[in-house]
């Protein structure tokens, strides 16, 4: 396939206006605005993209809840928090080519009728600050951005937010909170973004990645696109893959291509030859797979019908030398880290498990530590305020399910590790 | 009509609001959810997860209800198997790392946790992990915070803002760091409302008064009314062993710190709890006898040497309507004279109680905008601040503010006019409605108030001839305007309607020859045909020496404004009613020791006419009685027919006598449209511009100043001094 | 876990009163212009002060609270929710290590232990010369690279302990 999101990538300097010029950037713009916004929403819709923060949930439906509040003040929020651990995607677009991500952006503010965006960026990300900042201003400069883009009388002004650390202020209400100077803490849905978001304002959150898809569909039209790559969940997606790999990196994908492709084909096996033990396919949140899962498919529905999800597409792969007890313990200090400890489950639930963690890290982990994980689990599971505790309680039961006697020996030797 | 949706909860079919949540529903239904962090007064949060129930068909097992608006045809189950176990593991987390110190805490036996831990039957609990490090508790001048108690539930913080827009308390921190702090965790420093006090589920709040006093299960409880300011809030009294040790907010309603913690005054050792009479200079103790014989003895002299109207009455804006009219009927059947009245004229607002009529405080929040002409009104009538945070904060409305400084409200106005006085913003204000003149925020203000179709109008605490006016006018300029006065002391409204007032008998009715012979023929006596002297005058008589002997009950002229000590001390005979030796006490030749509203029966009228009642909580301290009864035993002495068993005897007489009360039920307000004065531009105020220039007026008191009573708060005093120093 | 906030952190009240120049002022107004209200300028004026002095501290917050006229105890309870803003100075130099999953699997732990032996501190403290501090991240967006760590601003990837001391060498 040929490469679209990151076809810019490696081109030396893409994130200079002018060379992005030369490669087609902002070619989409004047097409957009020769279509009423709703048309272009439609267009989403026909393309039928999900959205690729990790949710996957349909972006022309979410735009059209928006657009079809009544009223001007609006806002549109690139999601560019990427705080799922082993997702690496979204920082290439914002590296290599921002003119996409703001050619995306203004095109869907148009849609919604926002004039208004923000790019909440992590703060992990110190490049992207400046890269971003200069590549709006360069915008600004040509007219991309501002009052009356290309003499349209679409307006549109974007500037970036910078979070401090938080990897719920990835969840969208979560964001708007940290947006308005306030604790990344989730809010109550009813009411949803698209019609009390930011600031009580209308509001349409987007991941980066999704964002960037928007000025191809506008060029190739919604129909062309939605038969590119899985039928269900069509376009192309971004892989990133980390761990034990030959070659760890991003990788543009039909949607739907097998976990052996991406880890055999694209990068080149495992590292030292080894076998393969685990993988999670689609970030920190999702649960744990085996080497009998390599031939699943990486959509939204195939890796759900596997028993995972696809989640940021974010691949992590660990060899046959691997102790998942250590797997599940990182994972969950990191849970146990970023909750916002606003809902009793989630607050709760993860430094229990962390402490029973930390125990078996020590070499003090007791007969009956599986069943206590499971019991805190259970007492976790379907609970939540938010998807972030749903989440900090997948790698410990997905390891469990799979490789219960890296516990067991655990538990017997009392082995120390860190 | 509004469109409703069926839902079922349990079997139990109602139709809601589609607004309301679940768990609304699930009220409606008579179906109880447990709860933690939802409340009425809050908006929905949804932190405990306590609250879940099972939806049918719904693909998510658990649903919290406090959050999910119902659906048409929603079927709610609220206690299955599988959701006692979920709440039994919720409530297992919540014990993790919460001391299991119930002996020693206060909220025993009142805690949800401890209810719910009880009532799902928790065993010992998995977790046998460490317990997280305890921080240190905090501590404040009147309530403690023992951090480890906490369930996070946010409900201190919420009401802190949502319902009081003081925001002193807030989450910091992060996950199981979590805490509830103030600013950089120094020591509370607020209103100390204790509103976080009373919503907290358990014992992470807890008050320095009531520390190690009693259980909860072992107080009396006695319904009253706060008697500080013009709000009337409905409270409770703790008692044991007949001494009260607590004072709640009734049915969960709103009190202010004065109301909450204010009550310890009635406990303070300068209660006066013998009558007192000087005797070579000196106030000394003495038996009742004793004093009453010098009061009756030297009135009487008086009156039959220089007749009836060289004595004077100051009534009360404290004691009871009963009481308040007990004191008129005194005056003017005892006595003979009219010469009675309020100093506390002085410090309203011109125009209340004839044009300034007020609106329920509850309807504040339903009005489109709010504007309020003076910033100050959160800290005089604390109840009406609440109501206006309501209606920003809950009802999102809009709050147009004219403040000079900067105070809570102007955190949530959607418009701030930052003008010294009110007069000054309406100078600019109302040529910018009448002809779109105005720029910046006069022109927002008025664009805001156009548009309005209620406005809800608060009155300042004092508004001179010249304001008066422009405030007349801005009130016809606006669609559907209600005003809302701020009154700062509990009963003047009482008092005015009892008639303690020179020109007129209870209920407004004017010293004419049908009314004055009307009440002689009820009362049984004779009584003077012209009106008297209003409280001004009279100071001026005293001055003058036309005026001999002052009656004062519950007032402190002295205390409040020194300049008045001289003009009193021209009086041959002074007698003060009060339960403190106050500034003006002192100064008096007889001090009858009385009681104060948590000794006592009786009724008070509050800012918005509603008439309510107290009732005695304690037995009155040593010797001291009732103003109604002391004031019927001296009018007895002097030859009046007075015979009343209880303050419900005189409301009895009230009742016949006074229209506006004939059946006005307790808790009721009586429409304005009833007074006899009702359109007639009568001014109930002493206050006008002339008066404002006189130094007869005494300065303002915010919340906590220095009242009589106020200052014999020892919590409120710690308050305060703890306010100075920080 | 390391990153326990003590209580008294915050409280320092008097002692090394910072004052606010010209310029972090005039940056926080700048920035105030680009959001509808001023609550929003809460996080981005931190990061001015921060990057400013080095750390955050009561005057800091006050500071803020006063200037976007935010109560001060939600600009509290915001800084104190991000585990990003500091509370005391870092080194000259502040190393960010990552250490979770795609990192942890290629040797992060062990890179942490030589990062400690070799600068002689633990995570959070400053090396006596003050040249560099070291706090351990969760992911940094750098899996590809892993192990990966950030020194100040610039990215550094496939670590191993020979590549951290020629690294390190660079920064003075
Ligand atoms: C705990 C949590 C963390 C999340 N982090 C991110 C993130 O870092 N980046 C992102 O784009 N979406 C993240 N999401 C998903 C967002 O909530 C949201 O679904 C997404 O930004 C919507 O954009 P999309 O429809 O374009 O995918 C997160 C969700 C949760 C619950
Ligand atoms: S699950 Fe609860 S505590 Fe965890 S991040 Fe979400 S809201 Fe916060
Ligand atoms: S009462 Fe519903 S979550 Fe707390």
């Amino acid at each position: 396939m040929e490469k679209m999101l990151l076809k810019r990538v490696d081109i030396p300097n893409a994130n200079d206006i002018d060379v992005a010029l030369k490669h087609g950037a902002y070619g989409a713009l004047s097409a957009a605005f020769g279509m009423r916004p709703v048309d272009v929403v439609n267009e989403v819709k026909r393309a039928t993209l999900r959205g690729r923060g990790g949710a996957g949930f349909p972006t022309g439906l979410k735009w059209e809840l928006c657009a079809r509040v009544p009223g001007s003040l609006k806002y549109l929020l690139c999601n560019a928090d990427e705080g799922e651990p082993g997702t690496i995607k979204d920082r290439f677009i914002l590296h290599q080519d921002p003119h996409l991500l703001i050619e995306g952006m203004v095109i869907s503010g148009y849609a919604i009728g926002a004039e208004r965006g923000y790019i909440y960026l992590r703060y992990e990300y110190p490049k992207a600050i400046g890269i971003l900042e200069k590549a709006i201003e360069q915008a600004y400069a040509k007219g991309y951005l501002g009052k009356n883009i290309l003499g349209k009388g679409v307006n549109f002004d974007l500037s970036v937010h910078r979070g401090a650390g938080a990897y719920i202020c990835g969840e969208e209400t979560a964001l708007i909170e940290s947006l308005e100077g306030k604790r990344g803490q989730p809010r109550i849905r009813p009411p949803f973004p698209a019609s009390q978001g930011a600031w009580r304002k209308p509001t349409v959150i987007n991941n980066v990645e999704t964002l960037s898809n928007i000025p191809f569909i506008i060029g190739m039209g919604g129909d062309a696109y939605a038969k590119i790559g899985a039928e269900t969940a069509p376009g192309p997606k971004i892989y990133g893959v980390s761990g034990h790999v030959n070659k760890p990196g991003v990788y543009e994908l039909p949607m739907g291509t097998t976990l052996r492709e991406i880890i055999y084909t694209h990068c080149g096996g495992i590292k030292g030859g080894k076998k393969l033990k685990a993988v999670i396919p689609g970030g920190a949140s999702t649960p744990i797979l085996t080497e009998s899962h390599l031939d699943v498919k990486m959509d939204f529905n195939s890796l759900v019908a596997a028993g995972s999800m696809l989640g940021s597409g974010a691949v992590m792969v660990m060899d046959e030398t691997v102790d998942m007890v250590n797997v599940a313990y990182v994972l969950v200090r990191f849970f146990a880290h970023e909750s916002c400890g606003k809902c009793t489950p989630c607050r709760e639930g993860t430094a229990w498990l962390y402490q029973v963690y930390t125990r078996l890290m020590h070499g003090e982990g007791k007969e009956g530590d599986i069943d206590l994980l499971l019991y805190i689990c259970e007492t976790v599971k379907g609970k939540c305020f938010c998807p972030l505790g749903e989440g900090a309680i997948q790698p410990v039961l997905s390891s469990i399910k799979h490789f219960r006697a890296d516990y067991e020996a655990r538990i017997k030797s009392g082995v120390v590790s860190h | 009509m509004e469109n409703t949706v069926t839902v079922t909860i349990d079997g139990i079919t109602v139709k809601v609001k589609p607004t309301a949540t679940i768990l609304d529903a699930a009220k409606q239904a008579g179906v109880r959810i447990p709860v933690l962090c939802a409340d009425d007064k809050l908006h929905p949060y949804g932190s405990c997860r306590i609250c879940l129930v099972e939806i049918e068909k719904s693909p998510r097992k658990f649903t919290p209800s406090c959050t999910t608006p119902v659906a048409d045809n929603m079927v709610v189950k609220t206690m299955t198997p599988d959701l006692f176990e979920a709440r039994k593991r919720i409530l297992e987390l919540l014990l993790c790392h919460h001391p299991l110190d119930c002996p020693v805490c206060d909220k025993a036996g009142n805690c949800q946790l401890q209810d719910l831990v009880h009532e799902y039957g928790l065993g010992p609990s998995k977790f046998t992990e460490k317990k997280r490090v305890v921080p240190p508790n905090y501590k404040s001048a009147v309530i403690d915070r023992e951090v480890a108690r906490c369930v996070l539930c946010g409900k201190c913080v919420r009401v802190c803002r949502e319902q009081n827009a003081v925001g002193e308390l807030a989450f910091t921190r992060r996950g199981k760091e979590s805490k509830v702090s103030t600013d950089f965790d120094q020591q509370l420093d607020c209103e100390f409302c204790g509103e976080c006090v009373e919503i907290c589920p358990v014992g992470a709040l807890t008050t320095k008064q009531f520390k190690y006093r009693g259980r909860t299960w072992n107080m009396e409880r006695t319904q009253s009314v706060c008697n500080y300011c013009g709000c009337g809030c409905r409270m409770v009294y703790e008692t044991r062993q007949g001494r009260i040790v607590r004072v709640r907010s009734a049915a969960r309603n709103y009190l202010c710190g004065k109301g909450r913690f204010g009550w310890d005054a009635v406990h303070h050792a300068d209660r006066l709890t013998t009558p007192l009479v000087r005797v070579s200079g000196e106030l000394v103790p003495a038996t009742w006898d004793e004093a009453l014989a010098m009061v009756v003895t030297n009135l009487n002299v008086i009156k039959n040497k220089r007749g009836a109207d060289s004595i004077g009455g100051l009534g009360s804006v404290r004691t009871t309507n009963e009481e308040s009219y007990l004191f008129q009927k005194f005056m003017r059947s005892a006595i003979g004279t009219n010469n009675v009245d309020m100093l506390a004229r002085l410090k309203v607002p011109k125009g209340l109680n004839t044009t300034f009529f007020s609106g329920e405080l509850s309807n504040i929040s339903g009005h489109d905008v709010v504007l309020v002409l003076d910033g100050d009104v959160a800290e005089l009538n604390p109840l009406t601040g609440i109501e206006i945070v309501r209606a920003v904060n809950r009802n999102y409305k809009k709050l147009i503010l004219v403040n000079s400084g900067y105070n809570k409200l102007n955190r949530i106005a959607s418009c701030v006019l930052e003008y010294v006085s009110p007069d000054a913003a309406l100078a600019d204000l109302l040529p910018a409605l009448k002809s779109g003149q105005g720029t910046g925020a006069v022109a927002d203000a008025a664009a805001i108030l156009k548009e309005a179709t209620s406005v809800a109008v608060i009155i300042p605490a004092r508004l001179p001839d010249g304001t008066y006016y422009q405030v007349r006018e801005l009130l016809s300029l606006l669609k559907g305007a209600t005003t809302y006065p701020v009154v700062k002391r509990s009963n003047f409204l009482g008092a005015l309607d009892m008639g303690v007032l020179p020109g007129y008998y209870p209920g407004y009715q004017k010293v004419s020859p049908d009314v004055v012979s009307r009440f002689a023929s009820a009362w049984n006596c004779m009584l003077p045909e012209i009106p008297g002297k209003n409280a001004l005058e009279m100071l001026d008589a005293i001055k003058q020496g036309s005026i001999a002997a002052l009656y004062i009950m519950g007032d402190d002229p002295a205390g409040s404004d020194a300049g008045l000590k001289p003009v009193l001390e021209k009086l041959e005979f002074l007698v003060v009613q009060d339960i403190f030796l106050t500034e003006t006490a002192k100064m008096a030749d007889v001090v009858l020791p009385a009681v104060s509203s948590a000794e006592k029966a009786g009724t008070l009228t509050s800012l918005e006419r509603r008439l309510q009642g107290i009732s005695p909580a304690e037995e009155p301290l040593g010797d001291a009685q009732p103003d109604w009864n002391i004031l019927q035993t001296v009018a007895k002495k002097m030859g009046s027919a007075m015979h009343y068993a209880s303050p419900s005897d005189i409301m009895k007489e009230i009742r016949a006598l006074v229209p506006l009360y004939a059946d006005l039920a307790v808790g009721s307000v009586w429409p304005a449209e009833k007074s006899p004065l009702h359109g007639s531009e009568t001014n109930l105020s002493l206050l006008s511009d002339s008066v404002e220039k006189n130094d007869v007026i005494t300065s303002e008191r915010l919340l906590f100043s220095s009242g009589t009573t106020t200052t014999r708060s020892k919590e409120l005093t710690t308050v305060c001094t703890f306010k100075v120093e920080a | 876990m390391s990153d326990v906030i003590e209580d008294s952190r915050f409280c320092r009240s008097g002692g090394d009163k910072i004052m606010f120049s010209d310029a972090v002022v005039e940056a926080i107004n700048q920035v105030r212009q680009k959001y509808p209200d001023s609550q929003g300028a809460v996080l981005p004026s931190l990061h001015i002060i921060q990057k400013a002095y080095g750390h955050l501290s009561y005057e800091a917050m006050r500071f803020v609270s006063q200037h976007l006229r935010v109560p001060e105890s939600d600009v509290f309870g915001t800084a104190t929710f991000y585990s990003l803003y500091r509370w005391k100075s870092a080194g000259k130099h502040q190393i960010q290590i990552c250490h979770n999953l795609s990192c942890s699997l290629l040797g992060a732990e062990s890179l942490i232990k030589h990062l400690e032996q070799k600068l002689g501190v633990c995570e959070g403290q400053v090396t006596k010369d003050g040249r560099f501090s070291f706090i351990r991240m969760e992911c940094i967006g750098r899996c590809d690279g892993a192990p990966a760590m950030l020194i100040d601003d610039d990215y550094h990837g496939e670590l191993t302990p020979q590549k951290i001391d020629e690294v390190l060498k660079k920064y003075e």
